[in-house]
């Protein structure tokens, strides 16, 4: 079978189809495109202002989406440097009371005054 | 369209807001971190001390504990112990009181090793004094400095 032969079959059968659909099939058919096109009647183009309202927004959008990245990046950063130093705290030879005794801190200052 | 996209605008702001009026400003843009149950065996092992709080801890916290975990296998016994010794108190350690310590101790670090062996040993020694002179050594701390100004001063 060639192309102009495929084709022209192809054609066949869709016209067979077409020729077979119900009545009501056909009305429900031609009631959405009579819709469709009076729908776009209705709207035929956008609104003014719509111009240079939506790359206000998107760039706002954009904006606001930057700076939560940004905070994220850095809450993140922070929450890792914690862990290292809390975890160094953690270990050290000094217990971390040591570094909160109000009374430490005293004693450090007399004996190096002394 | 453009109501689409300002809906779409304050639901965005909404979500980056959220965490910040939760928690007066103190809190983190984290993502959720597992609950207790959801914690592998490994690091339900290496934050037992932390189970009783894990469910009630924020999700930052979580996350930092969890980070603190990553580290742990690469201590040695000795250190993983007195790591694990030192969770709990530390996690109920006042907020203040912790950011003090880690303030001081950031100092601490950047003391040439003989001074750190000097802290050290005058944290000896201190340990040894009797209650009333550690009594007296914590007034006099006290009334020279307002709480907030109680740092560890670098000697001269």
């Amino acid at each position: 079978m060639n192309e102009t032969q495929l084709i022209a079959s192809l054609r066949r059968h869709l016209d067979q189809g077409a020729a077979q659909l119900s009545d009501a099939t056909l009305e429900r058919l031609r009631h959405a495109r009579q819709q469709a096109l009076a729908g776009q009647a209705r709207n035929p183009i956008r609104p003014a202002h719509a111009g240079w309202l939506r790359p206000a927004l998107a760039t706002l959008a954009l904006a606001a989406g930057i700076g939560l990245m940004t905070v994220y990046m850095q809450d993140q950063q922070e929450i890792s440097a914690m862990a290292a130093l809390d975890a160094d705290l953690l270990v050290d030879d000094l217990p971390p009371k040591a570094f909160t005794d109000p009374g430490f801190r005293a004693w450090l200052e007399e004996s190096s005054e002394g | 369209m453009a109501g689409r996209i300002l809906r779409g605008l304050t639901l965005l702001l909404l979500l980056a807001a959220g965490p910040l009026w939760a928690d007066a400003g103190k809190s983190r843009i984290t993502p959720p971190q597992p609950s207790w149950s959801q914690l592998n065996p490994e690091q339900k092992r290496i934050l037992a001390p932390l189970a009783e709080e894990w469910n009630g801890m924020e999700h930052h916290r979580r996350q930092k504990w969890l980070d603190i975990a990553r580290r742990y296998p690469r201590l040695s016994p000795e250190e993983q112990a007195r790591m694990q010794r030192r969770m709990q108190s530390w996690h109920a350690m006042p907020p203040e009181d912790k950011e003090r310590a880690r303030n001081q101790y950031r100092e601490f670090k950047q003391l040439p090793p003989e001074k750190k062996q000097e802290v050290k040993a005058q944290w000896e020694r201190y340990n040894q004094l009797p209650e009333e002179e550690k009594l007296r050594l914590k007034q006099k701390s006290e009334a020279k400095s307002a709480p907030s100004e109680r740092n560890l001063q670098p000697r001269p």
